[in-house]
């Protein structure tokens, strides 16, 4: 299932950054991987490699797409928009425009 | 509310109480240099001098006085590139001392007045912090154990109400990042200013974003974990790819 997911996103990665036409400015993606809490031991061990995964594709991209992309990885318990909105909004803005590669980890007991 | 800011005459430092103060914070700043004579705001109240001394020390308090902290931002440190044949006792004692040591002593002063404000200590560190650099031995040092200690206290920390935050900046343009650079430069045969510049120049190339930070850009982030979402993330790499987390 996770290969599924992997699968996925990957595919939404491509269609976002390699068919559409640069708009000038670099492109911006944020990966957010959601670990609730309450999951038993092995289902923790896959969110927590859903993560890692993240992780090392933000990694890798913000290396290989240089200066034309922006990436990041949110990693939250609940992806709620309470928990969600002022990162998204920092990541979005210029402010935030020397972050790539990295993880905002969000989470109070990872 | 009420911000401390450490390093206030910096680049980064400076940037930071701009835009605390453009939010409506009132900041005490420190820093070893005295007050900016032009454009200082009302809202900025100034100590000068080392964290290290009890007079400043004493100041601290007193300014602090009971007014609960929103939060502590601590953006001194010193430039202490050489290679190991170059650090003497002296010199990575003092890298050690100003860039790790006395943000310690900052978090003992402002504690109480942080728990009171359930404010939020932010210690910017460095890519150095993430990742051994060449002849940055007794800065990695100094940045990794701020890493280390910090994360370490974060747990503790947040169960009294406060947070514990970690910027990892890379290259931000800054007199700190040239000085460096220039040295970096050095130890590797550049003999003159075109040498210098050329490193500099291959050094932004290397970024995958292609350049270095503002000062502006750097400060927003330490401010983001100061403001922002919460009580986490404790740590945020802003390194521009370059080193990531």
């Amino acid at each position: 299932m996770l290969t599924d997911s992997i699968a996925e996103l990957f595919s939404s990665l491509r269609a976002h950054l390699c068919t559409q036409p640069d708009a000038g400015s670099p492109k911006r993606v944020v990966i957010v991987v959601e670990e609730p809490e309450g999951l038993s031991l092995d289902q923790r061990a896959i969110r927590a490699a859903a993560g890692e995964a993240a992780r090392g594709i933000a990694q890798a991209l913000a290396r290989e797409r240089g200066p034309g992309l922006r990436i990041n990885v949110i990693r939250c318990q609940e992806a709620s928009a309470d928990t969600l909105t002022p990162t998204l909004e920092f990541l979005a803005s210029p402010a935030a425009d020397f972050i790539t590669g990295s993880t905002i980890d969000l989470r109070i007991n990872p | 509310m009420t911000s401390v800011v450490t390093g206030a005459r910096g680049a980064i430092g400076s940037a930071v109480v701009q835009l605390l103060t453009a939010s409506g914070e009132h900041v005490i700043a420190c820093d070893l240099r005295a007050a900016p004579a032009v454009d200082m705001l009302e809202a900025v109240e100034w100590i000068t001098g080392s964290l290290w001394e009890d007079a400043v020390q004493g100041m601290l308090r007193r300014a602090l006085g009971s007014r609960p902290l929103n939060c502590v931002i601590a953006a001194h440190g010193v430039d202490g590139a050489g290679s190991l044949d170059e650090l003497t006792p002296q010199f990575a004692r003092n890298v050690f001392d100003v860039n790790f040591s006395t943000v310690v002593t900052l978090l003992d002063l402002t504690a109480p007045a942080l728990q009171a404000g359930h404010g939020r200590f932010v210690a910017i560190s460095s890519q150095a912090g993430l990742i051994g650099e060449a002849d940055n031995a007794a800065y990695c040092a100094a940045k990794f154990a701020l890493l280390g200690w910090a994360t370490q206290l974060a747990p503790a920390v947040r169960q009294r109400g406060m947070s514990m935050h970690v910027l990892c900046p890379g290259c931000t343009e800054s007199p700190l990042l040239y000085g460096a650079q220039e040295r970096f430069a050095r130890s590797r045969g550049a003999y003159d200013d075109a040498g210098v510049q050329s490193f500099i120049a291959q050094r932004a190339a290397h970024i995958p974003v292609g350049r270095f930070a503002t000062p502006k850009e750097t400060a927003a982030s330490a401010v983001y974990l100061a403001t922002g979402p919460g009580q986490r993330p404790t740590v945020l790499a802003e390194t521009g790819g370059e080193v990531t987390w």
